[in-house]
């Protein structure tokens, strides 16, 4: 029992796997199949990279101890900027990293105001959620601009691949991701991370630069969430200044979901995959079994309550568990 | 208004022959049919609970499986996309969809129509480009020709001399349905712009959401700060909350003329008040019911689905009770 | 006579408003144990946190060894050869044991600019060998730091800082919120240094520890220092008089 509580504390994801495994079989059974079969896991799997990303910058930035709530808008704006400029007749890829410079420039200033005037990032971001919703519909001019036909969407919706299960933007998904985990835990970025987020005076103490590390966090948070918000431009060929509404709490859920906690310090890459996988389980199994798609909200506020509940209690637990040689 | 009822003659003529000629209900060997319908609207608007009622009552006559997908997020294409994927990984007999963008949807269309599912465009069809022919009809409103017909009825209203000055209220900016109708009020008053040379004739254009009390706060706004506003056209149905915010500060009814689209209740009942004038009605009903007439007739009489114009009816306020009662049953 | 480790000449600080520092002066020779006394308030903290590059001086000067130093954040100090070990033994509950011996200071296998991987093989053993160095005994350099009691993780505060060969310990309030024989351990261990060639400097609210520890007692009140003598000289009771 004592080992299960630390296998626990250490890979607080792994709950969440074995959630995401029941549910799986349990919404393949009630809907005769279809849930796993090849055409909606193929379906879904086009859908986790977008989301994925954003949950995955928002884990990072938790892990820190800020908040990112602006990542909705600019999931909306990165794209809406890159399309403007395709348009313009600058070249694709250029274009593309215009658009993750200006949403590092945003990550950036975000973490700017919140650091120099100490101000919760909960509401610097808030507040930049508004802004930059509005750019993004004042930049588009009310209508979304047209696409060219020829645009090369193949780098991110090519089907790649045993099966024609993956897109290309799982792997450009799964190569981040990797890259993700592998600064959090090998990284010494990754301990500085942790520090900051886990005890900021102790991390200063030690020489960590911890002003430079959340404003790394925040600008990587940032341009995650304008990646993902280009791969789904590109795969419905139409950039949406409505795209991305309500990601922010989703991300947040799906980051808690996965074990990341509040009061930062605690998470994991793995952790947010997990959670973000599970949110696209729960809304595509509704819909596949044909229950009513309002009780969609419900599952999720119910399973992000659940797991924070279910978290806090293991972590105390375990504390008290002294462990010595 | 002659094509429509051509139109639905033929319907009605090929459904009655169709039912007089097939056994009721489905034969022992048959199975039945498997139908879903996705659009861009979340559970919060009241148009499609009368589009529901309609696709359901359809469903159960000719005892398919149906199933209506709402979106998490009103108004969010991305969902729609999402829903149509999880629905056509299904493998439906028919998908009956918005199309409310003319390219988000080309791939999921393209893969209804390799699986042979029969697809029917409702409410908000595509305005150019690959979706026109990936579906095989529309039902719905044709929107251009009834923001015209609004635009017109309403200039019939305003008072002979003096200043005119009318906002244009656009709930949903880039989106199809929205920015027709909104073009077609426009041209609408142009037209009385042109018969009136010589007044002073002001028409605003906004963007004021599709979320009931964001409009109050933005169309209150526009009225605080230009008194003599003379009317408020939308391109929805969220007048109606105007209109209670008109009453609230007091504004006689019919003093700012209103004027809109689509029958809720709220509506009807401001036009019995008096604070609207002129309603502009799509038969939602209409919009979920033949769709699934059309691919009953498709599958059991090789009959080709076509485009029905479920109308521009005008409706005015002497006719509120009569809609009174019809919204009750929920058919408008 | 050589000069002293550390030496701090006429400092001032002020915040929050209040003189927190008025013109202290102290010597600290090396390989000496010197207590620091006095009660909330009096300045104590300021001036360890002064030394340890967390605050900076308003005016004064601090020479280490006879030169004039600049204590500008807690690298510096660091480099200057001076730990500190805080109050809730500035570690991160959340992370383990080897992350927390060497958080800002991590062995790298590779680096670039200051960022590269970890090398965890080293960062194990030298864990292992750091907590085995002040004789503590724990299973695995992976625990997590909340799953030890304040005594270890105190031990694991002062492993990290005998690991990088301090030349100055300074440790502030250690004991607070250790249980009666975790105290011993500590003051033990406090009483060791010089005999490890390090200096210590020990803050305490009580008189006695400080009295079994220490070869010097300073006392502070009001941002002054008011009390300098060495332990042999006087008694508990004399202390607590100027305070």
């Amino acid at each position: 029992m004592r080992n299960l509580f630390r296998i626990y504390l250490e890979k607080p994801e792994l709950a969440g796997v074995a959630l995401l495994i029941l549910l799986a079989i349990l919404f393949d059974a009630r809907s005769g199949g279809a849930f796993l079969s090849a055409d909606n896991l193929r379906g879904m799997l086009g859908l986790l990279p977008e989301v994925g990303l954003v949950s995955i910058g928002v884990t990072i930035l938790m892990i820190c101890g800020e908040f990112d709530l602006s990542v909705g808008s600019m999931f909306a704006l990165t794209p809406m900027a890159t399309s403007l400029l395709i348009i313009a007749d600058v070249p694709t890829f250029v274009a593309i990293l215009l658009g993750l410079l200006i949403a590092a420039a945003i990550g950036f200033i975000n973490g700017f105001i919140t650091l120099t005037f100490a101000i919760p990032s909960f509401i610097t971001t808030l507040g930049m959620l508004f802004i930059v919703r509005s750019l993004t519909v004042v930049i588009s001019g009310g209508f979304p601009p047209l696409l060219p036909d020829e645009l090369a969407t193949g780098i991110f919706t090519q089907f790649v691949g045993p099966g024609g299960l993956f897109r290309a933007s799982f792997v450009w998904f799964l190569v981040i991701a990797l890259a993700a985990s592998a600064m959090m835990a090998k990284s010494n970025l990754g301990n500085w991370i942790r520090a900051t987020g886990g005890h900021l005076e102790a991390a200063s103490a030690m020489g960590v630069p911890a002003r430079r590390v959340k404003l790394f966090c925040f600008i990587l948070c940032s341009m995650m969430a304008g990646f993902g918000g280009i791969i789904q431009v590109f795969r419905l060929h139409s950039p949406l200044p409505s795209i991305g509404d309500g990601l922010e709490l989703q991300a947040v859920a799906a980051a808690v979901i996965g074990g990341t906690a509040l009061s930062g310090g605690i998470g994991t890459v793995l952790g947010a995959i997990v959670g973000a996988l599970l949110i696209r389980v729960i809304d595509n199994g509704l819909v596949m079994t044909q229950v009513d798609a309002n009780w969609f909200k419900f599952a999720v506020g119910a399973l992000t309550i659940f797991a924070v509940v279910s978290n806090t209690w293991l972590r105390r637990t375990a504390r008290r568990m002294k462990v010595e040689a | 208004m002659s094509k429509r009822r051509i139109g639905l003659a033929i319907l009605s003529g090929a459904s009655m022959l169709a039912l007089s000629l097939a056994p009721m209900g489905p034969a022992a060997a048959d199975e039945p049919l498997n139908i879903v319908f996705t659009h861009h609207s979340s559970a919060s608007n009241p148009f499609w609970q009368a589009v529901k009622k309609g696709f359901d009552d359809a469903c159960a006559k000719i005892q398919a499986n149906c199933q209506m997908i709402f979106t998490q997020t009103e108004g969010s294409v991305d969902q729609e996309v999402a829903n149509q994927q999880a629905a056509l990984a299904r493998k439906p007999d028919a998908l009956i969809t918005t199309l409310v963008d003319n390219n988000a949807f080309v791939a999921n269309l393209k893969e209804a129509k390799a699986k042979g599912v029969i697809v029917i465009a409702s409410n908000v069809d595509a305005t150019e480009g690959p979706e026109l022919a990936l579906r095989q009809a529309f039902v719905g409103q044709n929107f251009v020709p009834a923001g015209t017909t609004l635009g017109k009825r309403m200039a019939a209203l305003f008072p002979k001399d003096g200043p005119i000055r009318v906002l244009v209220g656009v709930n949903a900016p880039g989106q199809n349905w929205s920015e027709q109708r909104a073009k077609g009020i426009m041209n609408g008053l142009e037209e009385f712009k042109k018969a009136n040379p010589g007044r002073e004739i002001t028409i605003d254009r906004q963007d004021v959401s599709a979320d009931g009390a964001v409009v109050t706060d933005r169309v209150g706004a526009y009225i605080s700060a230009h008194p003599d506003t003379t009317a408020y056209i939308e391109t929805g149905l969220w007048h109606s909350n105007v209109a209670r915010m008109l009453k609230d500060r007091n504004i006689p009814p019919g003093k700012i003329l209103l004027g809109g689209f689509d029958l809720a209740a709220q509506v009807i009942e401001q036009m019995k008040a008096g604070y609207i004038q002129v309603e502009i009605d799509q038969q939602p009903y209409e919009q979920g019911f033949l769709p699934v007439m059309q691919v009953y007739l498709e599958k059991k009489v090789g009959l080709a689905p076509a485009d029905i114009d479920s109308g521009e009816a005008v409706f005015t306020p002497e006719q509120a009770d009569q809609l009174m009662a019809l919204a009750k049953q929920g058919v408008r | 006579m050589t000069a002293p480790l550390i030496s701090v000449r006429q400092m001032h600080k002020w915040y929050a408003g209040v003189h927190a520092l008025k013109g202290v002066n102290l010597d600290v020779q090396a390989r000496e144990v010197v207590g620091l006394v006095g009660d909330n308030g009096a300045g104590k903290s300021t001036l360890i946190k002064i030394l340890s590059g967390v605050l900076r001086p308003d005016k004064g000067e601090i020479r280490i060894e006879g030169d004039r130093v600049e204590i500008a954040s807690p690298k510096a100090a660091m480099r200057l050869g001076i730990e500190t070990i805080y109050q809730d033994a500035s570690m991160v509950p959340t992370m383990s044991i080897a992350r927390n011996l060497f958080v800002g200071r991590e062995p790298l296998r590779f680096a670039v600019g200051g960022i590269g991987l970890i090398d965890h093989e080293r960062m194990r053993r030298e864990s292992m060998k750091a907590i085995g160095d002040v004789d503590l005994h724990l299973r695995s350099p992976d625990a997590l730091l909340a799953e030890l009691s304040g005594g270890q993780r105190q031990g694991v505060a002062i492993a990290r800082a005998m690991h990088f060969k301090s030349r100055v310990l300074i440790l502030d309030e250690p004991t607070n919120h250790l249980s009666v024989k975790e105290t011993t351990k500590v003051l033990g261990f406090v009483r060791g240094l010089p005999a490890q060639g390090v200096t210590g400097v020990l803050i305490s609210h009580n008189l006695h520890h400080v009295f079994e520890s220490c070869d010097r007692i300073v006392a502070m009140a009001r941002g002054e220092i008011v009390f300098d003598k060495p332990t042999a000289e006087t008694t508990v009771a004399e202390i607590s008089d100027f305070l």
